[in-house]
Parts: C-alpha cells; structure tokens; sequence
C-alpha cells in the first residue's frame, strides 16, 4: 500500500472533518453518527481523574521544591526575549564558574518567547545567600534573516546579590538601544510576600 | 556584597545586577506567571496547569492568570472546570470579544466531545450578547452542532436569517449545501454546493474542500437520476486526491446513469457548460475528445470483441465510463471506491457483448476481493492488538497538548488504511485524545515514585540538618513588610526602671486574681509533626490510588477505541464479501450461459 498517499489522504480528510458531515457520501443523507453515552460517561471520569492528577502534581512538587530547593537557596533562573521576530535557539549559563547548563529550543519553544511575552523558567538550583557571579550565553537569528546569515551571539557577566528567600532572576533578550544590538539584561526580582 | 568579589567585578567590567524589582504573586509581573503563560504558548498545558495550582493556593490568582487557568483547563480536554471559571469571570469582565471567544472555544470543545444538546443550549444562551465580529464563527458552529442532531431545518435558518452569506466562510457555505438538500430544498443546496465547488483555491485545506463538495453533490446528482449533470460535476474533482477515486467510480456511473433534466438554476454548471478551469489534473481531462476512442480497449488489457447490438449513444457511453474505470482499478485496491471499480468493467464489458472478457475480469475481480477479504482479517487481528494506536500514542507520549494535539501522521500498520475515514471523525479523534491523556498523565504519575524517592533522600540528609538557625531566621525575617502603616506608628519602646528584680514578685496575688493553674491552647497539641517527610509518604499512597485509576481507565477508553476500529472494518469487510457474492453470482451466470453456447463473443 502506499503509505505516503494513504497519510496525506488522511490528513486531508482530518483538514476538512470539520465539516459536519465526513460519513459515507453514498448515503443520501450524510448524518454524523451519535455520540456514544458510554463514551461520555468515560469522558467524564476521565476529566474527573485529571483533576485529580493535576492537584497531586500540584501537591508533590511544593513538596519537592520545598526538599530540594529550600527556600533560603532556591534561586530560580528566567529567560525572555523582548525583540521582535528574534528566534533564539541556544542559551547557556554558568554560576560561579561552574559547569555551564545548556539549552537548544526548536521552533515551537523559540516562538512561545514571542507570542505572549512569556518567560522560561530555564534553572532552577540551590545558592547560598551571598554574592555570586553569572554568566549567560545565546545564539538565535531573526525570522527574516537569510538562510546564509551568521547567527547573531551574545552573553552577559554579572553579580547578584543571593538572600535568604526565593531568589528570581530575570535574563531579558533586548536591544538596548536604536540600532544597538542584540544583548542581554538581567534584573532580580522579588515577590511582596 | 563580599568585597572582594565586587572589587573583581569592576576590575573585569562586570555588571551587576539592576536593582531588585517588586512583583505581587500571581500578577502579571510575577515570573511564575510569565512562566506559565510560556509553558501556554509551548503547548504545555498540563504543566501549566500544575504551576497555576500552585499559585492559586499559595495567593490569589490574577483575573489574568484566573482567565489562563480557564484557557488551560480547556485546552487540556477539562471543559468541566474551564466552564464555571468562564462564567465567573463573565461576571466581572467588560471584554465581551475575548469572553465570546472562550465560549465558542468551549461550546466547540462540548460538540466535538459529543455533548450536542450542551453545546447547543450555550451557544444560544450567548447569542445575546455575542460580540459581531464572531456571529460568522457562532453561525458555524451552530449550524453544524444543529446538523449533527438532525435538526436541517434549524441549522438552515441558523445560516440564513442573519442574511450575511458574504461573510461565511467556504466551510460554512458547503455545510448549509448539505443542509438544505438535506432538508428536502435540493435546488438552493446543490447551488451553494456548486458555488464552493468552483471556489478559487488557496490552500490545500480549499481543495479538499472543493473536491469534497464536488463529490457530494456529482452523488447527489446521480441518486436523482441526473447522469448529465453529475457527470460535469465529477468531472472536476482532481485526479489525483483524497476524493479521487470515489469520483472516478461515479463518473463511470454518471456515464451509464439517465442523463436527466437541465438543471434550471443558472448557477449549477451544464454539462455542455464552460469547462472547468484549475492548475491541478482533474478528472474531467480523462474523458477529453479522442482519449476515448482510441485506445481505451488496449489500455483495458482487453482484445478486440464483436459488440452487441447497442445504440452508438448507449456504447459510447459505456465506452466512456470503462475509460474511467480502468483509470480506477490500477489504483489502490484496497479502497472500497477500487473494488466496486473492479464490478464495473465487467458489468460494462457484459453489456458491449464482451462477455468472456467479462468473465475474465469477474475472475479477477474475486482473486482481489479475496486477497482484500485476508488483508481484512489482518488488519482486524491487528486492531485487537491495538498496534496503530499504540504505535500513535507511544511515540508523542510526553506530550501535554491534550485536546488541542491533532493527529499529524498515521503509523504503518494494517489496519491503517481501512481507518482512514474513522480517523477524521471526531468520535475516534477524542476517544484518542482522552486515551493520550490517560496514558501521558500514566507516564507522570510512575516518574513520581523516584522523585519522591529523592525527596526523601534530600530531607534525611546531613546537609539538609546543618542549616544554621541564623539562616532560618533571617529567611523568616527578610523582606518582611511592617505591617503598620504611616498614620499608625508603631508603640515606641522604653526601658522601664521600676519594675521589680527577678524573684521579687513571688508573693501570692491577692484573691481572685490568681492566674489559671493551665492555659487551654484553642487548637489542641497536634498529635504528630508534618513535615516534609510525612507528606512524601503520604503522597505515595494517593500514587499508588492514581496508578490504578488511570490504569482502569485506560484501558476502558482503548476498548472504545477498539470497538470503533472493529465495527467500522467490520462494515468495509461486509461490503468486500458483497461485492465477492455479487461477483461470483456474475460468473455463474457467465458460466451458465457459456455452457448454453449463448456466449457469442470471440
């Protein structure tokens, strides 16, 4: 059989199973087949087992965090990028001169940076309170740029101040100034509470 | 700062860090949100899920991460929670466009479930308030939630009462086609099918869309005994496509089929009509002049044969259909389109007075009908063993995208051919769906057991004891925000130098001002400490409980899937072995007759 035909066929039946009626187009009247009771009764003791997955996660990592990052060394490292149409696809950072931890993205993790303006929570590791050193790198291209064009690099030496609570630090991908280009900041952050 | 350390830093020109920034947890500041709303963007919704729990019960949650709660819960395949969370935050909202998103989101998430008479009843609830830039999109949806309940008439007036056709889109156009054929107003139904089957195209999402209208309405067309029209209708489905064989099966019948009435709506295309005009093959060039005539016999592997006596209209026709036919049997033979072709040629061949041509092509007909009968059984073992399946969830198993994960690429299994239709409707769609999810969150719940197993590790380990109270104290006093505000200073302290030394106030109170022998703690002594060590083990039971729950459930939702999968190839088996009875009753007559000596063809 050929298979390739065979999943393009499928996958163009799939495009349009959005309309209502991808049954039999023999029959005169194509109807969607009804929904099958046992299946929404499944339905629903799965959502149901989801939720409860979800709080045991919730549960089991608040405890992790606590046991493994206790909250006077936790120091959590976040990763943003505010340049618009900037794929990153490399990033690493190294504290104290230790070994450098390092992360490739593909498509998908470099355009969530994008959509919404979020941040990945790229380390989390154990500090003691105190001064420390970091140092970050990337590498990434603009979406636009052609396929030959050298990647544009970066990094950033800093110190920061560890204390005795949840320590955040914000590693923000911008350009600083008009023309300037590509660089990273980095901000500590912390919570009111 | 050590010294040292900020010496060496501006010796190397090294920065620091800008000065700590303030957020509120749970805010749109928060990084923990920002995280989330990544993790969101990434698909990853059951962790997003996980950490959003986290905030809710450590602060109150933003009406921003409140609203990606309720996308997330949604998106996960939880419409149940998504819902009340929407509905609260209506409350409060004044962006009645986002809200009416959510809900046609959520209204979407409860028809394709199969929670017709739910989705329903929400889409007209927001009908008043819906925003206008979605009456298109609630249009839609309406009409297709009404359509798979049967109620044609309804999903037609959903359609037309707002009198904004220009604005629906090609999908909505060719559901209300279907509609109002289907509720019995043929002629306004075959010309909006019409309309979307001569739409230019811009993707290949328009042109299955095209074929697919151009199919349903060429059948439609032939089960009203109108040969002509479907014909010309068929004719333009691409020959090479999803449709294609279907539409080459009904462009030889259209042949044979009684040419029937002029449409009268000046929109339906006449057979002798301006041809159809596209970039791609269709079906259409099959039947171009001179394509026919000359060698469509010799194309057939079929000798030369006396014809009976038949009209030139009536063996031209047949002509006609065989040249589509042939076209068909070398394609693939497992597809039902394929088969019935396979019927046809020698149903033709019969006809022209070919008959032991005929016969020969009914023999083959019953070897390949045989050979797909056994490729049936295969594919039904197959299924029992749950391989297709197994193979599409094994290989994405981490991935969290729960309702929103689309089935890209089909595994190279048996039974994957014979599933193709099956695979397209929503009913398997998420019962596969659900079945990733129990088999995902099957995969969290089991790497659980060594996590919490480092856990423990951490919390009984000596450097975990050698925390200093000096640390803990000033983790429990740094940052902490007095809580007294400016117009109330705090109570200045002063040293008070007139109380007694120690020891000196040891004389009896006097009566009835003795202090309580015990002092009662309202809370009681707790039995036990729960640290983190006891909650570890206390989540290894709920661990244990969610192993067999999602486990059982599992297992019930690949039954569904498999009682699916059977019942519908059971269906393409039982037409195969019709198909084999009608060929095979085909050839006794042939057989019958050749013996007779009525067989006259040489």
């Amino acid at each position: 059989m050929p298979l390739k035909s065979c999943r393009e066929a499928v996958r163009a039946l799939i495009v349009v199973a959005s309309c209502a009626t991808s049954g039999a187009l023999w029959a005169e009247v194509p109807v969607a087949p009804p929904p099958d009771s046992n299946a929404l009764k499944l339905d629903q003791t799965i959502q149901g087992l989801k939720d409860q997955v979800l709080e045991f996660n919730r549960d089991a990592t608040a405890v992790e965090q606590d046991s493994l990052y206790p909250p006077y060394t936790r120091t959590n490292v976040f990763l943003g990028v505010r340049l618009s149409g900037m794929l990153v696809k490399e990033f690493s950072v190294t504290f104290d001169g230790g070994q450098p931890q390092k992360f490739t993205f593909d498509d998908t993790e470099s355009l969530a940076f994008l959509l919404h303006k979020g941040l990945r929570r790229v380390v989390r590791l154990n500090l003691e309170p105190g001064p420390h050193r970091i140092r970050a790198e990337f590498s990434g291209q603009f979406a636009d740029a052609k396929p030959d064009a050298l990647p544009i690099t970066g990094n950033l030496e800093a110190v920061f101040d560890k204390n005795y609570n949840d320590t955040d630090l914000q590693l923000m991908l911008v350009r600083t100034g008009f023309m300037a280009a590509p660089s990273l900041t980095l901000q500590q952050v912390r919570s009111t509470r | 700062m050590k010294p040292s350390l900020l010496l060496l830093a501006a010796s190397l020109g090294i920065s620091t860090a800008y000065a700590a920034d303030v957020y509120t947890p749970g805010s749109v500041k928060d990084p923990n949100f920002l995280a989330v709303q990544y993790q969101t963007d990434e698909g990853r919704y059951f962790s997003s899920l996980t950490e959003l729990l986290q905030m809710d019960r450590e602060s109150k949650l933003s009406s921003d991460a409140r609203w990606l709660l309720a996308e997330n819960y949604l998106s996960f395949g939880m419409g149940n929670k998504a819902e009340p969370i929407y509905r609260e935050i209506a409350q409060t909202t004044n962006d009645q466009l986002m809200l009416g998103r959510a809900r046609l989101r959520l209204a979407e998430f409860s028809y394709q479930r199969g929670y017709l008479d739910e989705s329903r009843n929400a889409l007209l609830k927001m009908q008043e308030k819906l925003p206008k830039q979605l009456v298109e999109q609630w249009q839609d949806l309406l009409s297709r939630v009404l359509m798979a309940q049967g109620r044609y008439n309804e999903a037609v007036s959903v359609l037309t009462n707002l009198d904004n056709a220009g604005k629906q889109s090609q999908y909505t156009r060719y559901n209300l086609g279907v509609a109002l054929i289907n509720d019995g107003r043929a002629p306004q139904g075959r010309d909006l099918l019409d309309r979307v089957g001569r739409m230019r195209v811009m993707t290949l999402e328009d042109l299955a869309l095209r074929d697919k209208a151009n199919l349903t309405l060429g059948w439609h067309f032939l089960h009203n005994q109108l040969g002509g029209s479907a014909k010309a209708i068929f004719g333009r489905v691409r020959s090479e496509g999803p449709y294609s064989n279907r539409a080459l099966l009904g462009l030889g019948w259209a042949e044979l089929a009684p040419r029937g009435a002029k449409q009268e709506h000046s929109d339906v295309v006449d057979p002798d009509d301006k041809p159809f005009f596209s970039s791609f093959s269709t079906l259409g060039v099959l039947l171009r002049p001179g394509f026919v005539d000359n060698d469509i016999f010799k194309r057939a592997g079929l000798r030369n044969f006396r014809l009976e006596k038949l009209g030139k209209t009536e063996e031209a026709a047949l002509k006609r259909a065989l040249v589509a036919w042939v076209t068909l049997i070398n394609r693939d033979p497992m597809d039902p389109a394929v088969q019935e072709g396979w019927l046809a040629i020698p149903y033709s061949l019969d006809k022209l007075g070919a008959h032991t041509q005929a016969l020969q092509f009914y023999e083959k007909a019953v070897e390949n009908l045989e050979m797909n009968r056994k490729r049936a059984d295969t594919a039904m073992n197959s299924i029992k063993q749950g391989r297709m399946v197994e193979t599409i969830v094994r290989r994405e198993i981490n991935v969290e995208n729960g309702w929103e994960w689309k089935l890209t690429d089909l595994p190279d299994a048996p039974e994957t051919y014979y599933l193709q239709n099956l695979l397209a409707e929503h009913r398997f769609q998420e019962a596969l769906k659900n079945y990733r999810d129990t088999r995902m969150m099957a995969h969290n719940i089991d790497g659980w057991t060594q996590r919490i197993d480092a856990m423990e590790a951490a919390n009984l380990s000596p450097e975990r004891a050698s925390v200093t109270p000096d640390v803990l104290v000033k983790h429990a006093t740094e940052d902490r925000t007095p809580t007294w505000k400016d117009d109330n200073p705090p109570t200045e302290l002063r040293s008070e130098d007139t109380l007694s030394v120690p020891g000196a106030y040891d004389a009896p109170m006097p009566d009835g001002n003795a202090a309580p022998a015990k002092v009662a703690l309202v809370a009681g002594t707790p039995d036990k400490a729960v640290g983190n060590q006891e909650k570890a083990e206390a989540l290894k039971g709920r661990l244990q409980a969610l192993q067999k729950s999602l486990a059982d459930a599992s297992d019930e939702q690949s039954k569904i899937l498999q009682t699916l999968a059977i019942n519908e190839l059971t269906g393409q088996k039982k037409q195969i072995e019709k198909y084999l009875v009608e060929a095979r009753f085909a050839l006794a007559r042939l057989y019958d007759r050749q013996m007779k000596g009525e067989l006259n063809d040489k």
